[in-house]
């Protein structure tokens, strides 16, 4: 009697559990699918607040229009070359200025490490950003898209704490051995730290991916344009377009309303993420934890 | 896991990616069209002045302002108008991506990159281009700008006095000068009803506002839903574009008032008479609207999502036919095309305006002699090529440049008969038939870059040809020549102008109001925001004693938030454009 009443109990406990994560499941899901609806969705019917759980008139219109912009296969292969380059040296520049702060035998570690962190609270403005990358002939170059992130100060902070955790004895003994620091950085210390590399490579992979405000404001050569860049351009035309009828423009235009373009739009830049992100969770997570014992 | 080799492998092959793309595209745009040692002065001379110039060497001109009326590429612009735009001026016009971004365009003034044009749609960043020097004076080159001073004399009289500090100095250049007051045969405001439902319930005297909600309401309660069952509302409005438009542009032109300040309109004139009108009035046309919407609130017709849709969604109401009582006619177009397909012609939105009486004297007539002034072309310092800029301006200064941004190519899109401009058969109806045209062939593209609005030519045809009355006429349906035999009119402008009280708008006076300080805008912003969050209560008041006391309480908290200050700025402002007005 007592085994039956507990495989009951545990039974009905299992059933609760499963039901619970499947509601939050169905809720975290659900705003995601709901914009995959609207993107495939007549626009009439969206404005009918008529979706709910499939598509009405299903269209791939939307889609299509995205695909035939303007230099959007150009775009989209400068998005992906700024993405690796970006991510390689962001992670080469960051891991090695974070092992260089670790070494307490360099003069103004202590100093070089404060100044650093203070950079990430303080923020001279737009203006002045704008200015600074002119003067430095980052206008029209891509260099733009990968040199002022080549040290990330976050994930900066988050490599020196995970290898202020390494043993010393490694590194005293490739020292014994004659190895230089460089040495050491390359065959030891990158590849113990690959955890919270291939941490910092996801965070920084994704903002490489996601950025567009640079170009937006220094980059004017088509040739150099990123997939995010025209796809906002082409949502916010959108958005102008249909709000210009006030100034005397004419209506009866808008064939793809600008919130199915935002829909879209988010579909299309997310996508690349959601297949990348499942492969690398477990390091990132990982990463994480290791890099944030000690801040 | 890679391997040691593979990973220098990789990383080599990485760096060497780098260095390509770096090399293939970095370091500027040389290959869009360099800029070349100007030519004289001389050469860059419109065409309509100097019959048949040499073709002027090409150069390439970067343009910055409002956002195009079609979606661009960045870059240099090669649709069939460009084209056409290059053909005559000898310049490539190319745009840069953000067009009509507030933000990048501070970015801009404020690092001094300007391009070579620029169209300033905020009057509040002239001083600072001045100031920095940024911009230069364009008089010394109006000599080979024949358009220019022919078009727009007032306009540049207007430009000195508000910017040139008493000097000869033309900085900036308002365009769409208009100094006869005429009707916009399309896009004006009214009120609009769907004409054969409003002939089943009686075609009712439409005394005012009030009476307009009541029709409205009986043309609900006999047609609640549409064909597929969509609930019908009476009225709707929307916020997006600010108070202004979601309450008070609904009346404002039917009950003759015109903004002071162009911001919030939270101060008006009366038309006829130029009488200020401050904000705490009750024939303020914020609270003309504020109880026109209460009343359709109260008759359960109103729009709920009024105070929080975009206007996408209100567009997308308005095209199903979900919406009984329009206020613009740009509104209705994406109605009636579905009404037409709907009911096969047989019915359509129609303007149908209050009584004629001085108390609704509608106005749509309008005369602009100092042009917009969310339109003032300046040109940069550091053009390379002033008299080239210069040269392209006074063209997009003629009518043929006009007429070339608003309808097309000469001999492709239109003609001319006898030398009269008409749209070619195979293009006239390009509306209907490809609603991407304007994208394909760059038509009204460049809107926000002509020189001038449309405007009757020689020959009284309107330089956008798409709004000549003949064209206009063969488009009516039956609904709408059932509804222009009633009145006895041959067109829906017709109806407007037939009526004895109506008023002409001289947008001059609001172009002379002197711009607010920081301290009223501050005070302005802080009423403004309060009007989001009160206006709908207000609106919502579920009875008259309810709605009064609402409407007292706003009134109290509004004179406590600086007003008086705010009032007197505007008032003083709008007496001194008044007396300035009398020097043009």
């Amino acid at each position: 009697m007592r085994g039956f009443r507990t495989g009951w109990g545990n039974a009905a406990f299992q059933g609760f559990n499963y039901a619970l994560f499947l509601i939050i499941l169905l809720i975290c899901v659900y705003p995601f699918f709901y914009i995959f609806l609207v993107s495939v969705s007549d626009p009439a019917a969206v404005a009918g607040k008529l979706i709910t759980v499939y598509p009405i008139h299903f269209t791939l219109k939307n889609y299509g229009a995205i695909l035939q912009l303007n230099g959007i296969y150009q775009a989209f292969f400068v998005s992906v070359v700024r993405t690796v380059v970006g991510t390689f040296i962001t992670l080469f520049f960051t891991s090695m200025m974070a092992y260089t702060l670790t070494k307490r035998e360099l003069a103004g570690r202590k100093i070089f490490y404060r100044v650093t962190v203070a950079a990430m609270y303080i923020n001279a403005g737009l203006i002045p950003w704008y200015i600074m990358m002119r003067n430095y002939g980052l206008k029209d170059n891509f260099l733009l898209y990968v040199l002022p992130s080549a040290v990330s100060i976050f994930t900066l902070i988050l490599i020196k704490t995970f290898i202020e955790q390494i043993s010393t004895a490694l590194e005293e003994s490739a020292i014994v051995d004659g190895a230089g620091y460089f040495t050491i950085y390359y065959r030891i210390i990158v590849p113990v730290s690959k955890p919270v590399i291939a941490a910092v490579a996801v965070f920084s992979a994704v903002h490489q991916w996601n950025s567009w405000y640079d170009n937006f404001l220094l980059v004017s050569n088509s040739r150099l344009m990123t997939m995010q860049l025209i796809l906002y351009e082409f949502l916010r035309q959108a958005e102008s377009i249909a709000s210009s009828v006030r100034a005397g423009g004419e209506p009866g235009e808008i064939t793809i309303t600008p919130y199915a373009i935002r829909m879209t739009v988010t579909m299309v830049v997310t996508w690349p993420v959601l297949l990348v992100y499942p492969l690398l969770q477990r390091h990132f997570v990982k990463g994480i934890m290791l890099g944030s014992v000690k801040g | 896991m890679l391997g040691k080799r593979s990973f220098k492998q990789v990383s080599w092959l990485v760096v060497a990616a780098m260095l390509a793309v770096i090399v293939g595209c970095g370091g500027g745009a040389g290959s869009e069209g360099s800029a070349k040692p100007p030519a004289s002065a001389s050469a860059g001379g419109s065409p309509s002045a100097s019959g048949s110039p040499a073709a002027p060497e090409p150069i390439t001109l970067s343009f910055w302002g409002p956002t195009l009326a079609t979606n661009y590429t960045p870059g240099i612009q090669d649709d069939p108008v460009a084209q056409e735009i290059e053909r005559q001026t000898g310049v490539k016009i190319k745009f840069d991506a953000g067009l009509g971004d507030a933000q990048k365009t501070q970015v801009i003034i404020a690092s001094g990159d300007l391009p070579d044009i620029m169209v300033v749609d905020n009057p509040d960043n002239i001083e600072p281009l001045i100031k920095s020097g940024s911009i230069i004076d364009m008089q010394p080159y109006l000599d080979n700008a024949p358009n220019i001073k022919k078009y727009a004399s007032k306009a540049m009289q207007y430009s000195k006095f508000m910017y040139s500090g008493g000097e000869d100095k033309l900085y900036v250049l308002p365009a769409r000068a208009k100094e006869e007051a005429s009707p916009i045969p399309t896009g004006y405001y009214g009120t609009f009803l769907r004409w054969d439902q409003y002939k089943s319930i009686g075609m009712p005297e439409i005394k005012g506002l009030d009476s307009l909600v009541d029709i409205a309401a009986e043309m609900v309660k006999k047609y609640p839903t549409t064909p597929d069952g969509q609930k019908v509302y009476g009225l709707y409005t929307w916020l997006e574009w600010g108070n202004a438009q979601g309450y008070a542009q609904p009346v404002m032109a039917l009950i003759g008032q015109q903004a002071v300040d162009t911001k919030f309109n939270h101060f008006n004139y009366k038309v006829q008479d130029n009488a200020f009108i401050e904000l705490l009035d009750d024939r303020n046309a914020y609270w003309r609207g504020a109880s026109m919407f209460n009343r359709a609130h109260r008759l359960g017709i109103l729009d709920p999502e009024s105070f929080t849709q975009k206007y996408e969604t209100a567009n997308a109401k308005g095209k199903a036919g979900r919406v009984a009582l329009h206020f613009y006619q740009w509104d209705i177009v994406d109605g009636n095309a579905t009404l037409n397909q709907q009911t096969n012609g047989k019915d359509a939105y129609v303007m149908l305006l209050p009584e004629d009486t001085a108390e609704y004297p509608v106005a749509d007539d309008r005369a602009q002699p100092f042009g917009f002034n969310t339109r003032q072309f300046v040109v940069s310092a550091k053009s390379k090529h002033p008299e080239r800029a210069i040269a392209l301006i006074d063209y997009l200064y003629s009518q043929e440049g006009t007429r070339t941004i608003l309808s097309g190519v000469k001999d492709t899109h239109w003609i001319e008969e006898n030398g009269v401009a008409r749209l070619s058969d195979a293009f006239k109806n390009i509306k209907t038939e490809d609603p991407d045209y304007k994208s394909k062939t760059g038509i009204r593209k460049y809107d926000n870059y002509a020189g001038l609005p449309t405007m009757p030519d020689a020959n009284g045809k309107e330089l956008d040809l798409f709004q000549d009355p003949e064209l206009l006429s063969e488009s009516y349906n039956e609904a709408t020549r059932d509804y222009l035999k009633h009145f006895g009119q041959p067109s829906e402008l017709g109806v407007y102008t037939m009526r004895k009280n109506k008023s002409t708008i001289n947008a001059a006076y609001a172009s002379l109001v002197s711009l607010p300080t920081d301290e009223i805008k501050r005070i302005g912003s802080n009423i403004d925001a309060y009007i989001t969050k009160e206006m709908p209560k207000l609106i919502m008041a579920s009875s008259e004693a309810a709605y009064a006391a609402q409407k007292e309480k706003m009134f109290a908290d509004i004179r406590g938030m600086g007003y008086d200050e705010y009032k007197a700025f505007y008032e003083a402002a709008w007496q001194k454009a008044l007396t300035d007005y009398e020097q043009f």
